[in-house]
């Protein structure tokens, strides 16, 4: 989970322009509630998620499986690429 | 004419949304009809190409609804049960009374006590919510660039309830030809061609959907000091909802109240729930029946499960439902909503170094008063003690 939890921390930091001095982002930050991605970024990182690891992102996903964090996320990646 | 679609492929939780951009579907529409022991939808008509055009429209909008529709996250965050004393037709009581008058469906002139009642209430949320907080007042023009909505993504996510505000060009001879068409037809026909390239520039405003875009658009560019800002302004919205302006509260003009936080995340968050409480209070302390419960817009996409589901999720959108006794259901009067930084980003509004987040509160004015009236009717003796005690002293300072 190491290696995904670190793709997507870049991922995130590059694609949603994050200060590196930005002491509030961390993996564990509630990506939403504390601003660093909107409505239209999340729906960018679910296609960004689904074409990088191969898997489908459905809305029953998105209501079962905490999608909040860094960490959530790439938890949820590993659960599905190994379902 | 008439024309029969099949609901087979949608959620019976879907239907009202179906009806509604049905609506939208084709001009010559004259009626819809859901069925929902037949799971059909029944669209009367006058369209000069048939059916064929219309079942394909409405098949595409059913499409839009079902897909991946699988049931949206629900959550009621509290309920207050009123005595509701009153369950006659408001709207034909205030008709009948002369306290209302219809323009046409969706615009209305209203007069004493609804009028009075609408200043009243907005009072109110002024003393009982927004002066809770540090609290500054501003003052929005009725309409709004369209170079603002398009950073909202209006255009996008609403675009059929953008009514648009144009004028006759700045050219003498359009000027002039136009008035003299008018002269010549005998006044304004509404029927009558008008060439709207030749006479008018491509709008360059919209009317003011939402009060709250002004705020974000005050504050373009700007870096907030502290933690952020809580603005408070009301003006005048409007929406073009097609024939969904017959249904209880739907109206083309209307009055709301926005209580708008700018600022740090937690900052804004603890705003927005300290406004949920004082919502609460107020419901009942009014004795309204009402719940507060997670809810999404109306987002006119191909993506709106997407968007819809997300802010369900995500619990973006709280609305206050107050209950209509005589027709069983419920309208929005209030909405509590968290944009995370979608307008901090789209305004460049920042707090340190980061893009501000944003949150609203909302007062629709007309709807509150609509709603009251619908659970107490106009007799005042039937009004809850302290609704009456409050209105009395506001009647007696105000002119």
């Amino acid at each position: 989970m190491e290696a995904i939890a670190q793709q997507l921390e870049e991922h995130i930091r590059a694609q949603y322009e994050i200060d590196p001095d930005d002491d509030e982002f961390t993996r564990d930050v509630h990506l939403f509630d504390y601003g660093f991605i909107d409505s239209l970024g999340a729906t960018a990182l679910i296609a960004h998620i689904e074409k990088t690891y191969g898997i489908q992102v459905t809305n029953q996903d998105l209501m079962l499986y905490p999608l909040n964090t860094v960490n959530e996320i790439a938890t949820f990646i590993e659960t599905k690429k190994a379902g | 004419m008439e024309c029969i679609v099949s609901l087979g492929q949608l959620a019976p939780s879907q239907y009202g949304q179906l009806k509604y951009a049905a609506a939208f579907a084709d001009e010559h529409i004259d009626e819809i009809v859901i069925d929902e022991e037949a799971q059909t939808i029944r669209i009367v008509h006058h369209s000069p190409d048939g059916n064929a055009k219309i079942e394909e429209r409405v098949q595409r909008l059913a499409e839009r609804f079902s897909k991946g529709d699988f049931g949206f996250k629900e959550q009621v965050l509290f309920e207050n049960a009123g005595p509701k004393p009153y369950s006659g037709d408001i709207i034909a009581e205030l008709v009948d009374n002369k306290t209302m008058k219809v323009l046409e469906p969706g615009l209305f002139i209203f007069r004493e006590p609804f009028s009075s009642l609408m200043r009243f209430m907005d009072y109110m949320f002024v003393n009982k919510v927004a002066r809770a907080f540090d609290v500054k007042e501003e003052s929005y023009p009725a309409v709004i660039h369209c170079d603002t909505l398009n950073k909202t993504n209006h255009f996008t996510s609403f675009p059929e309830h953008i009514h648009f505000l144009t004028h006759l060009r700045e050219d003498l001879d359009v000027i002039e030809g136009f008035s003299q068409s008018i002269r010549e037809a005998g006044g304004w026909q509404q029927e009558a061609p008008l060439s709207l390239d030749e006479t008018m520039p491509k709008p360059k405003f919209a009317m003011n959907p939402s009060t709250c875009y002004h705020c974000y658009e005050g504050l373009q560019d700007e870096t907030l000091e502290g933690d952020g800002l809580v603005v408070t302004a009301i003006s005048k919205c409007h929406r073009f909802e097609s024939r969904n302006h017959t249904d209880f509260g739907r109206m083309l003009d209307f009055s709301m109240r926005e209580i708008i936080f700018v600022g740090k995340p937690d900052f804004v968050k603890e705003n927005r729930l300290k406004s949920i409480e004082l919502l609460k209070q107020l419901a009942e302390e009014w004795e309204v029946d009402s719940r507060l419960e997670i809810a999404n817009d109306p987002f006119f996409t191909n993506d709106f499960q997407v968007k819809a589901s997300f802010q369900r999720n995500q619990e973006m959108k709280y609305e206050l439902r107050l209950t209509i006794p005589y027709l069983d259901k419920s309208i929005a009067c209030s909405s509590v909503n968290f944009h995370s930084n979608t307008f901090g980003n789209a305004f460049n509004i920042k707090v340190g170094k980061r893009s501000a987040v944003t949150g609203c509160v909302g007062f629709g004015i007309e709807r509150w008063v609509f709603a009251f009236l619908s659970q107490y009717g106009l007799d005042e003796a039937a009004w809850p003690e302290r609704f009456r005690e409050q209105y009395a002293a506001w009647l007696d300072k105000s002119i």
